[in-house]
């Protein structure tokens, strides 16, 4: 069993960032929805805030990793053109999928919409990690900001989510080797 | 970060609101630059990578200089946060149309 070196780019991104993040989310969602007012001694809530913050942080740098790496790594692996004449476009995965007509949505929907889409979840990971970093204990507090913060760490879950999805099916529709 | 300036909203309603420009930065980028070809090109800062690499950096750029003016604004103030909320989440979701090709389709 050998794998070649864009598979391994291509499992890095997807699996081990793509899938260390959505993975990071239940924690630091459980933790940012029970930041309450009397749920946890003083100790056990500057844990967890301590690890929220962490957590945020880590979570947003991931994704920004996720996302360069997928864009400027594995996108022009995708995206190559081909030579002139060439019919065996196993190695060129946009023109197969294109060539396609049963598989062209694939692409045409599904490689369009990530690969731009995608983009939105570093940002809101980002805005929710800075607010809860510079916030602190202070959320305990803060009805309002944890429930907008929870909000918006949900979307950027739920992008992430949809984004790995569809990864996970034009990569089985167009191996990238 | 330090903790400071933790009394007022201001600091948390700039990240959001910001992040929600950067969204709405994005999907309008993405949309123009799909239905101008001349744009679409002028965004080619990669060639391998495509429009994609403008198209992205532009939006994290308008991301950045949003959240630094509107903090630099509003970090010593006390905001309404539900309609900063309201509004960041608005853009949120055009942005989130601005990716969608069928979007891109309407405008060509």
């Amino acid at each position: 069993m050998t794998f070649t070196v864009r598979e391994l780019w291509a499992a890095f991104h997807g699996m081990a960032l793509g899938g260390g993040y959505l993975l990071l989310f239940s924690g630091m969602i459980y933790i940012l929805w029970s930041l309450k007012p009397g749920w946890a001694a003083a100790t056990a809530a500057a844990t967890q805030v301590k690890i929220l913050k962490a957590g945020t942080v880590l979570m947003a740098v991931v994704m920004w990793l996720t996302v360069f790496i997928g864009t400027y790594v594995i996108y022009p692996w995708y995206r190559a053109k081909p030579p002139a004449g060439l019919t065996d476009l196993a190695d060129y995965p946009r023109y197969f999928l294109v060539a396609n007509p049963n598989l062209a949505a694939w692409h045409n929907f599904g490689m369009e919409w990530k690969e731009h889409v995608a983009w939105l979840a570093p940002i809101l990971a980002s805005a929710v990690a800075a607010v809860i970093c510079r916030y602190g204990p202070k959320l305990i507090e803060e009805a309002q900001l944890r429930k907008y913060l929870i909000i918006l760490f949900s979307f950027a879950f739920v992008i992430a989510g949809i984004v790995a999805l569809l990864g996970a099916f034009i990569t089985k529709a167009a191996p990238l080797y | 970060m330090k903790n400071c300036n933790a009394s007022v909203n201001g600091p948390a309603a700039a990240a959001i609101l910001g992040s929600g420009l950067g969204c709405m930065a994005l999907g309008l980028i993405t949309t123009s630059a799909e239905s101008i070809p001349a744009l679409k090109n002028a965004l080619t800062f990669s060639v391998p990578v495509g429009a994609l690499s403008g198209q992205t950096t532009a939006a994290v750029i308008i991301w950045l200089l949003g959240w630094a003016v509107l903090h630099s604004k509003w970090k010593h103030t006390q905001t309404d946060l539900g309609k900063v909320f309201a509004a960041a989440l608005a853009l949120v979701l055009l942005g989130t149309l601005g990716t969608l090709p069928p979007v891109w389709e309407i405008f060509h």
